[in-house]
């Protein structure tokens, strides 16, 4: 079964950089699939390799047939070692992710630009959220020697498990090994677009409990049936004002004052 | 008309409308990307000619019976006109290959009257069809043109990635850009719209999983605003869809003065109806690659059933229709299966308890 990674970032993060870093040392058979227009800088040398092709995939609709694509290609190629995907820097890569749910053998990859990282969050829409929150490997592109520690600080903030590697790619990159595999039950983050992934949402007003296994034994028994993955919000437990949170499976609480009452739960129904 | 309609899609539209009684809600597949399927040929074979594109459509109906035929001017036409380049596939839908402009500095250098109907061979073959479908089946069932939007238009003609930069670093530049798609755009509605077609403004890349909120109200709303505008001032109908996640847009969309709003199935259709639905009618939105691609005839059932019991209440009127395109690749009976479960479950008067709950 071919290993298949995913390498999302946008336009100028070093996506094509990065492969031809990770093609240098390889001998393996390996196939890319890109999803972008024009010809892409792919050092003419690996090209020129006979175990290395490339397809592009030009056509379809960004927003919904692009995934389908992406997995028949996988699908119609597992005679190589290593299938390489590079959607379009907008894509949202849960989208990308969806094609391949439940394969073991699957690589999320984004990577950022340092310089413009934290202006980018700021400016660009959910899409660049989605790469990063996404991603089971994280590299931070950098250009210059210097202190990257707020880079790396918001990359964690925004995605609690990925491993965040920081090379200036030009110069040197990681090797397929030092790129994580993406576990099946690896959280999929939707909190931007709840109605994505088959995700719902369901607020709770008023939330008021005795206890903290109250509260989670309500939460289990109102969403019976379904996955939740995410709560979030202030409840009145024991009669104290608590914020709430429940991630990747682990619930925190904390006593504070003066929030709206309230609670998210994102869940997935089956 | 339709074996198992009583009204056409004219007379169902017009109590719509009006509204006045009608047979069953109104129910438009976007069946453009699919139509040469189901004519029976390839995709280059319906682009060849307008003969062609008419009598897919007029396949579609024939075998559907859907309330819209859907002409395709399509997302890349200005940009093609103007020079991008395009493959040309034998079936499937042409991609963009290359974009005509390389630096946005070099705007002035695109010679814009090349999307004029005289000078583009594509917007007089789609016209062409569209007159056709208008003279052979217009008393019986209206017709749409599929037309960019201004942001698309640009993304036509500058690439999308550079333009998101663009927006940042060089916003004058790309509001010319924009401002020169717009006025081209005018022009090319304005053909359309007096040979009585309705405009189906489609902005897939104005989407908020590509845009914020103030990008889009920065970038493509008071552009898509005057299209609007122009378009109610000549008697046009303006339906306006964006792809992708519009929760946070759908209010600015809706204030663009569009005759109707189109959602992607990943927008609840409880969520438009609450903002918008005492404002306009809404059209939506069944997922066209999850249920319609790849679902089963039960599921498509489902799915039917429930965008109509979220959106049937909607206080100014309710389409239902896929939530995008339907891909080539849907089989072609999957869409009887979603016309089918549209007029079982959209019979008027609706019967609730069939409907059941969301």
């Amino acid at each position: 079964m071919s290993e298949i990674y995913i390498i999302s970032g946008f336009l100028g993060s070093g996506k094509t950089t990065l492969i031809n870093q990770l093609l240098k040392g390889n001998r393996e058979k390996i196939l890319i699939v890109e999803n972008e227009v024009g010809i892409k800088p792919i050092d003419g040398e690996i090209l020129r390799r006979e175990d290395v092709e490339v397809e592009n995939l030009l056509s379809g609709c960004i927003c919904c047939t692009m995934a389908v694509d992406f997995q028949r290609v996988v699908e119609e190629n597992q005679i190589f070692d290593k299938i390489i995907i590079e959607p379009s820097g907008v894509a949202q890569l849960s989208q990308v992710m969806k094609a391949f749910q439940g394969k073991h053998n699957l690589h999320s990859l984004t990577v950022v630009e340092a310089e413009e990282f934290l202006e980018s969050l700021d400016f660009f829409g959910a899409f660049f959220q989605d790469q990063i929150e996404n991603a089971r490997t994280l590299i931070l592109n950098i250009r210059e020697e210097r202190d990257y520690r707020s880079e790396q600080e918001k990359l964690r903030e925004l995605n609690e498990f990925a491993k965040i590697l920081v090379y200036n790619i030009t110069k040197a990159g990681p090797s397929f090994q030092d790129i994580e595999v993406c576990q099946e039950a690896q959280r999929i983050v939707t909190e931007n677009v709840p109605g994505e992934l088959g995700m719902e949402t369901k607020t709770i007003d008023n939330p008021e409990y005795e206890s903290r296994e109250q509260l989670q034994a309500s939460i289990g028994e109102t969403l019976s049936g379904a996955r939740v993955f995410r709560v979030k919000g202030y409840a009145i437990i024991a009669g104290v004002l608590t914020k709430t949170d429940f991630a990747a499976g682990k619930w925190h609480y904390e006593e504070v004052i003066g929030q709206e009452l309230g609670l998210v739960v994102i869940y997935q129904d089956f | 008309m339709y074996k198992d309609d009583k009204m056409t899609p004219m007379e169902r539209l017009g109590a719509f409308m009006t509204g006045e009684p009608m047979d069953r809600i109104l129910i438009m597949p976007f069946c453009v990307s699919i139509a040469h399927r189901v004519l029976g040929m390839t995709h280059r074979e319906k682009r060849s000619s307008a003969r062609n594109q008419a009598d897919a459509q007029f396949a579609c109906y024939d075998r559907y019976g859907n309330d819209l035929l859907i002409i395709e001017y399509g997302l890349h036409g200005l940009g093609s006109a103007l020079g991008t380049k395009m493959n040309d596939p034998e079936d499937s839908v042409p991609a963009i290959t290359e974009h005509v402009l390389k630096d946005l500095n070099q705007i002035d250098d695109l010679d814009f009257s090349l999307t004029k109907l005289d000078k583009d061979p594509w917007f007089q073959s789609t016209l062409e069809a569209t007159k056709l479908c208008i003279q052979e089946k217009g008393t019986e069932v209206p017709t749409g043109v599929l037309i960019s939007g201004p942001f698309t238009a640009a993304s036509s003609i500058y690439p999308m990635d550079k333009m998101l930069k663009a927006s940042r670093k060089e916003p004058e530049l790309l509001h010319k850009l924009i401002r020169k798609c717009t006025d081209a755009l005018k022009e090319i509605y304005l053909e359309y719209i007096k040979a009585g077609a309705f405009i189906l403004q489609c902005d897939p890349i104005a989407s908020g999983t590509i845009l914020r909120e103030s990008q889009y109200v920065e970038f493509v709303k008071p552009y898509a605003t005057e299209l609007s505008e122009m378009i109610t001032a000549v008697g046009g109908v303006n339906a306006y869809h964006i792809c992708g996640n519009t929760r946070s847009i759908v209010n600015e969309m809706q204030e663009t003065g569009a005759s109707m709003i189109s959602v992607d199935n990943i927008v609840d259709m409880e969520f438009v109806k609450e903002r918008i639905g005492d404002q306009i009618p809404i059209l939506g939105n069944v997922d066209p690659v999850g249920v319609l691609l790849l679902g089963s005839r039960e599921e498509i059932f489902e799915a039917v059933r429930i965008a109509i019991a979220k959106s049937y209440d909607s206080p100014s009127g309710y389409i239902l229709a896929s939530g995008c395109d339907i891909t080539q690749n849907v089989p072609v009976e999957n869409v009887d299966y979603f016309m089918e479960a549209g007029r079982y479950f959209g019979k008027m008067p609706l019967d609730l308890e069939k409907i059941g709950r969301p």
